[in-house]
């Protein structure tokens, strides 16, 4: 258990005038306990949770198959179990509640996660419980990076970034998409990763597509190559992405990047703590602008326990940045139907601006692929 | 779905909405919040829905026309969902929707909109139809477990004393992706570790005289493998040795009676009573589990699990036995039931009849 954090969270509890809550979603539960049950985020009905009261109380539930990991991983704490295939998380979840005193208190769950079936069987065991949504409680706090959290995160994207780095200069004119693939996640996993997730190898016309994973295409001359992979790490994710050309670059090619690239330097210079989300990505449009290209949505976001987490650097995004948070910037360009690029950093903000966490491959100029 | 009743059904989890409309989106299996909704209403009315970032790409593969985007961070994709119910004339049907995944904040909204209509589980519909495997999924399920058997063959035969857990896994993701997998997950287990289950691998060093348990779960053109073999590093003991003679005798017994109209049940208990007989209570409460578009799926080799095995369903067996503290065994294969008996997708290439044993 996570002592910094249950303390961020019974204060947060309590600020919400609530008697507890739950997490039950995989990244919840590795925020409060440090790791991540192995199948819990693969196979969605093995329901793993921790309970957090009000008075800073706790409980961990687990299902049978994943007992003996749990177990392993926090000896010295008393662990609910439920029986795979009689489905009956919900009631020993009740039977849990109960025993903290909770049945018929205002208990926070992460409704946004947990299935609707399962939340209707919950209301029927505990018919005098008030549920609440506890996902932005949880949310909020995550924004902000633990010291322990940050150094994993750091950790992370150097790994993440050099193994892309090794696997662009171990590619030529020849090698297919599935080449690159085996290198970078051999690389990722010899650099100490425990995962990876989300491998993106778009090469060719295929780079247009957002998110597309490798196929047999061979690489040819003037292709562009977006390679992006979340490294993880205790459960934690580093998202970054680069864009490489085989052969020399096309004009059209070495303009879109340099705007990106300068795209990129804008944001940088403009993350710093009191600043409101929208307007990192107002200042980007305006350079963007210049390319009459159409921007997607967002051009960064938290990143942590999961790939895509708050704040949103997005038209819509009212959260004033602070120091602590940890975001993955992406400036992108789709020229559709014929190719994409992408550069995409972590970074943490700091007490007067940002730091880049992914500071191993240069990316002045489209990365040279021989 | 008009077996049971329903006017729609509605899919939600990416391989449910895969097996409908077949194309995979692949940030919805990384990112939840990216919802993407299959609908079949009716005789004729089919409808996806998707993220507005993933739209070129739905509109270009999947199987139907009719597709509608949302923008994550300013719509409510229940809304849209709700809308196309009622463009399917739905507003007071009978749905089956996977309540069992669907968050529960988004059914709140849904019934709101909808609240004449009423919605069922339609968990049952997809598992029972997805058991059953076409000829071109069972080709491409023996293709990745043909190709994950091979990397294991492969691995074994390079292991050495002194490499680490996490060096082999690397190994087996390498060679995996160069076979062509577009994914792969495994666990490595060593010493005292194999008695892990779910083993991920660490750091620890493979050293003489460990238990080695290696499981491999693939994942090619959307379908999916899972083997697993256990070794020894060196001689095996005979205390590993007669442990090992129970859970092969216990598979080869279920073998032989698998073919298609037995019992679930039946099988799984025979299971039971041969680890039994031979002073194993098995570590997990099932034998094997169906294998397709997803790792686990239907049929579950288990008590609960009331119906017969049938022609073309495809599933592992995986006997296993754990000691907590000290080492475990496992091996896990593919099967696939043919009209009168069974034949193996896995366990030709590199059989564990023994404890494998590797040279040091």
């Amino acid at each position: 258990m996570r002592n910094s954090v249950i303390t961020k969270l019974v204060a947060g509890i309590r600020d919400a005038s609530l008697d507890a809550v739950i997490a039950i979603s995989p990244e919840n539960f590795a925020y409060i306990t440090g790791f991540i049950v192995p199948s819990h985020p693969v196979l969605r009905w093995r329901h793993a949770l921790t309970v957090i009261t009000a008075e800073g109380k706790n409980a961990v539930m687990c299902v049978d198959m994943e007992e003996s990991t749990v177990r392993e991983r926090m000896p010295n704490i008393d662990i609910w179990v439920w029986k795979e295939f009689s489905y009956d998380a919900m009631p020993i979840l009740a039977k849990l509640l109960d025993d903290l005193g909770l049945k018929n208190a205002r208990i926070g769950i992460e409704m946004d996660y947990i299935p609707a079936g399962d939340m209707a069987m919950l209301r029927k065991h505990l018919p005098n419980a008030r549920w609440e949504a506890a996902e932005q409680l949880f949310n909020k706090l995550r924004m902000i990076k633990t010291p322990e959290e940050l150094e994993i995160l750091k950790n992370l994207s150097r790994i993440t970034d050099s193994s892309i780095k090794t696997a662009l200069e171990n590619v030529t004119a020849g090698s297919t998409e599935m080449d690159i693939a085996a290198a970078v996640t051999s690389s990722i996993l010899r650099n100490g990763a425990d995962d990876y997730k989300f491998l993106i190898v778009a090469s060719g016309e295929r780079s247009q597509y957002p998110n597309v994973g490798p196929t047999d295409r061979i690489l040819i001359e003037k292709d562009l190559i977006r390679l992006e992979i979340f490294g993880m790490l205790s459960g934690y994710h580093a998202g970054i992405c680069r864009t490489a050309s085989v052969g020399k670059p096309t004009e059209e090619a070495e303009h879109i990047w340099s705007n990106l690239y300068e795209c990129r330097k804008i944001i940088l210079e403009n993350i710093r703590p009191g600043v409101k989300a929208a307007e990192v990505y107002l200042k980007f449009l305006e350079k963007f602008g210049e390319l009459a290209l159409k921007p997607i949505s967002f051009v960064g976001h938290g990143i942590g326990l999961f790939l895509h987490e708050e704040p949103y650097l997005g038209a819509n995004s009212d959260t004033i940045l602070e120091s602590g948070m940890v975001l993955g910037i992406e400036p992108l360009a789709y020229v559709e139907g014929r190719f994409g690029l992408q550069c995409k950093d972590m970074i943490v903000i700091t007490q007067d601006g940002c730091q880049i966490l992914s500071d191993v491959t240069n990316t002045n100029n489209l990365f040279p692929v021989n | 779905m008009k077996r049971q009743g329903f006017d729609a059904l509605v899919a939600l989890t990416p391989d449910n909405v895969t097996y409908t409309a077949g194309v995979l989106i692949p940030s919805h299996v990384v990112n939840r919040f990216r919802r993407t909704i299959s609908i079949l209403a009716g005789d004729n009315f089919s409808a996806q829905i998707v993220v507005n970032v993933e739209e070129n790409l739905a509109r270009e593969f999947s199987r139907f026309s009719n597709i509608h985007s949302y923008n994550q961070f300013t719509e409510n994709p229940s809304d849209l969902l709700a809308d196309l119910l009622e463009d399917a004339g739905l507003s007071s049907g009978r749905i089956a929707i996977e309540l069992d995944f669907m968050p529960a904040m988004d059914y709140v909204r849904l019934i709101e909109r909808l609240p004449q209509a009423t919605f069922n589980h339609a968990r049952d519909i997809y598992f029972h139809v997805r058991m059953t495997k076409t000829d071109e999924e069972i080709e491409r399920l023996t293709e990745v477990g043909v190709m994950t058997e091979t990397v294991i063959a492969e691995i074994l035969d390079g292991i050495h004393p002194g490499e680490t857990e996490k060096e082999v896994g690397a190994r087996i993701a390498n060679k995996m992706l160069r076979l062509g997998a577009d994914h792969v997950r495994y666990h490595v287990g060593s010493g005292v570790r194999s008695g892990i289950t779910n083993c991920d691998p660490t750091d620890k060093v493979i050293e003489k005289n460990d238990v080695l348990r290696i499981e491999v779960l693939g994942d090619h053109n959307n379908y999916r493998s899972n083997v697993t073999r256990t070794a020894v590093v060196g001689k095996p003991t005979q205390e590993q040795k007669d442990i090992w003679a129970v859970l092969i005798e216990a598979k080869e017994k279920c073998e032989s009676i698998l073919r298609p109209g037995i019992q679930i049940p039946d099988l799984y208990q025979t299971y039971v009573n041969a680890c039994r007989s031979g002073g194993i209570e098995p570590t997990l409460n099932f034998l094997g589990h169906g294998i397709g578009l997803t790792i686990h799926e239907e049929p579950y080799i288990t008590d609960t699990r009331k119906y017969p095995i049938g022609p073309n369903m495809t599933h592992t067996m995986e006997p296993l036995f754990m000691i907590p503290g000290k080492m475990g065994f496992h091996v896990e294969d593919m099967y696939r039931i043919t009209n009168s008996g069974f034949s193996r997708i896995t366990g030709e290439l590199l059989p564990n009849h023994d404890l494998i044993e590797i040279d040091v």
